[in-house]
């Protein structure tokens, strides 16, 4: 399930700091970890739904659940979700290496470089790049943590108190759209029909997103102990920052490389994940067994989307402040899942009590 | 066919080494540091940005490049705002300007007491780092950068040489935009900046006499810059009152203080080298906050001059302790009462009372700039001095000081 971890770790790291850190401030750190409840919720229901109906995906037992024609229609919705959440992951990978490092390259060259790469990999099929992203995980993570040692040279730890100034309420409304991100483990009940080891699912789904969830915490910490709260969410990219602070010794300097390499490395198995999440959602309700006809029609419209989808970081800091907590967690992560697992339970029970 | 495909596609790779915005070295000028000033002119008021560009083969001692060269050359732009006197300056530079490297950035007085914006600038930009030093210059920036010191030749790498070897020891305290930025971003605590200038050479010899015979120039860094809550210069602070602000900051490294023994005319030096500060704030009943700045230091004795020869005891040990004491109160007392004259907290006690008593924070908040005036401070210092070098008592026959 680590293909998981770096698909929800990147978008974390990257946009949730200054977005939580807008919101409430030091207590950042506290929403990090609310958010993993909300997703182990999600994992919860997922895996409910997944062991009434083994060996099926979302999509495929949707239609199991709630008849045949909506079923079909909201496989079909699921599937466009995943595209567009695709887009938008293709969109921001484009954005942030063109306001960091290659800022005079067009973004058109970004997505279709990452495009052409991610269709080679999923062509191949899953194995393939999940064996790719078991090599690219302790890197990532090995980076997060380095740059973030680094870092303790110019950290102020007395910036992160006062702990927990904000009321419980404040940190919930916090957490809905850091919530969206981390509830992308919703991709799970894509995947687990495909997954080898059935047994430990619970605990290698759950011990993901906690462990996002520490890592993201202590991302936050450091990054309020840097640049102090109100700073902190006045940056484009924190963490990317926080890269550039580090100076030990006059030697160790310039990590931003870094955290590109975090960040190329985290959005290409996300992308990987999501196309290869909405390629065979839309498979499976077009009823065809092999997904690789549809990789084309599908690559197409996520480069189009990415493209022409957000024409500026304002409008992506925008979609993300405000309409990606209502578009991921409140509807198709949680709320949508959580109604089928209901119907799917009062199904089964009807279904006993006929027998 | 697919074997050729790959090929092609390695080939075509290797071909293809360049980048989009690819310059090449030779053609970018090295921006090591840059300085803000402000001129009248017309009736206007212009913000000249001075850059000192490197030139990377004289700067190496004794290289290649000892051919007469300039170890740096400097250039004026002039305009409305920081970007647009770049620019200016852009028009009659041969070279790409590229700030990746720069280390320091100056504001002049002038400048300063106008309190121009720079911080947009210096943290927008994917080139420039937040953790660039910030430094005021008494008089212009501008005279800063151009001058050619005999010892680091370009004074911009002198000043990041100075910060990075000797910041925190002796009053010397190096300010990076990032805490800038961040002292203004709370909106309660007010930003300062160590403050250069130019004075001139304290020894040099005869051939290195200016034309016209005035001594050489160098640059020295003393003392503080004390900015309002709106990032408008206030005062300055002098190094005794500096010194006072690091171990109320708590980040003094080696400072060395000396002092008076207590009813003896004996002076002595202590080395402090390390200091640990504790700040308590209490509510009082009219629910203004009450300070406790509690400073631990430990110390080596570095010079002891005794009127009468004595032989190096315990108690004298405690009561040089005690003068040393009584020195650091009362260097951080009058950085107290200089910066409540000034009305600027620069200490971050507005911040303190924020971490320690959340709740009553939310009502001094807003009158936090009339409030700190008036707080009440005791400051309180234990130092403890663990050795005295490789003597023990001063030696016995050496003329004493007067």
């Amino acid at each position: 399930m680590s293909l998981l971890m770096l698909t929800i770790l990147s978008g974390d790291v990257f946009f949730m700091v200054q977005l939580t850190t807008r919101a409430v401030g030091q207590d950042a750190w506290i929403t990090a970890q609310i958010t993993s409840l909300w997703a182990c919720l999600i994992i919860f229901i997922i895996l409910g739904l997944g062991r009434l109906y083994p060996g099926k995906t979302l999509v495929e037992y949707i239609p199991l659940i709630i008849g045949r024609l909506p079923g079909k229609f909201l496989g079909m919705l699921y599937a466009v979700w995943f595209l567009l959440v695709t887009a938008m992951a293709v969109d921001s990978f484009g954005l942030f290496l063109n306001t960091t490092i290659l800022t005079t390259t067009s973004p058109e060259v970004f997505v279709l470089s990452i495009m052409v790469l991610v269709f080679y990999a999923l062509r191949s099929g899953l194995e393939v790049w999940a064996r790719v992203n078991e090599i690219l995980l302790p890197l990532v993570i090995a980076a997060i943590l380095i740059v973030l040692c680094l870092a303790l040279g110019v950290a102020d730890f007395r910036r992160v108190l006062p702990v927990g100034e904000h009321s419980v309420g404040e940190l919930l409304a916090s957490s809905i759209t850091p919530g969206s991100m981390r509830g992308l483990v919703l991709a799970a009940a894509m995947l687990i029909p495909a997954l080898r080891d059935q047994k430990n699912l619970t605990r290698n789904l759950i011990g993901t997103v906690v462990g996002v969830g520490l890592i993201l915490s202590l991302v936050n910490i450091m990054a309020v102990a840097v640049f102090g709260p109100e700073n902190c969410s006045n940056l484009e990219f924190p963490f990317y920052n926080l890269a550039r602070m580090i100076d030990m010794a006059r030697i160790i300097t310039r990590m931003e490389l870094f955290i590109v390499l975090i960040w190329v490395f985290g959005v290409f198995i996300q992308i990987c994940t999501l196309t290869y999440c909405s390629t065979m959602a839309a498979a499976q309700v077009a009823g065809v067994t092999k997904y690789q006809p549809l990789m084309f029609p599908i690559f197409v419209l996520i480069t189009a989307l990415a493209t022409s989808g957000f024409q500026d970081v304002v409008q992506l800091r925008d979609f993300l402040e405000s309409t990606w907590g209502g578009f991921g967690l409140l509807s198709f992560e949680l709320t949508i899942p959580l109604l089928l697992y209901a119907a799917a339970l009062l199904r089964k029970r009807h279904e006993v009590q006929k027998l | 066919m697919r074997k050729a495909v790959l090929v092609l596609a390695l080939l075509v790779s290797i071909l293809q080494t360049g980048c989009f915005g690819r310059v090449e070295i030779n053609d970018l000028a090295l921006v090591v540091a840059g300085a803000l000033d402000v001129k009248k002119h017309a009736g206007q008021e212009r913000i000249l940005f001075t850059m000192q560009i490197a030139n990377p083969m004289a700067l190496v001692p004794d290289g290649g490049g000892g051919t007469g060269e300039k170890p740096f050359w400097t250039i004026t732009g002039s305009g409305r705002d920081f970007r647009d006197a770049i620019d200016d300056a852009i028009k009659r530079m041969p070279k790409k300007p590229f700030f990746g490297q720069t280390r320091v950035l100056i504001i002049g007085e002038e400048a300063a007491r106008k309190g121009i914006a720079f911080l947009d600038r210096a943290l927008r930009s994917t080139e420039a780092r937040p953790s660039n030093w910030l430094v005021l210059a008494r008089g212009t920036g501008k005279s800063v950068l151009e001058l050619e010191m005999p010892t680091f030749r370009a004074s911009g790498l002198a000043l990041n040489n100075l910060f990075q070897i000797q910041g925190y020891n002796d009053g010397i305290v190096p300010v990076s935009t990032n805490e800038f930025a961040y002292c203004l971003s709370t909106g309660n605590t007010c930003p300062v900046m160590p403050v250069v200038r130019v004075v001139p050479e304290s020894s040099f010899q005869e051939t290195a006499r200016l034309p016209g015979g005035a001594p050489p120039k160098t640059i020295e860094i003393e003392g503080l810059g004390v900015f309002d809550y709106n990032g408008r210069l206030k005062g300055f602070l002098n190094p005794g009152e500096t010194r006072g602000y690091l171990w109320i900051r708590g980040k003094a490294r080696r400072n060395e203080v000396t002092a008076r023994q207590t009813d003896k005319p004996d002076y002595l030096t202590a080395l402090v080298i390390s200091s640990q500060r504790k700040l308590e704030v209490k509510m009082a009943p009219d629910g203004i906050p009450q300070f406790k700045i509690s400073v631990k230091n430990e110390a080596y004795l570095a010079e002891h001059y005794s009127y009468q020869h004595v032989t190096m005891n315990a108690e004298i040990f405690r009561d040089m302790e005690r003068a040393i004491d009584k020195q650091i109160e009362k260097e951080m007392r009058s950085a107290l009462r200089k910066c409540q004259l000034l009305g600027c907290d620069v200490f971050e006690f507005g911040e303190e009372v924020h971490r320690q008593h959340p709740r009553e924070w939310q009502h001094l908040k807003d009158d936090w700039e009339i409030l700190f005036p008036q707080v009440k401070v005791v400051v309180d210092s234990k130092t403890h001095i663990s050795q005295c070098g490789l003597i023990y008592s001063a030696p016995p026959r050496e003329v004493k000081l007067q």
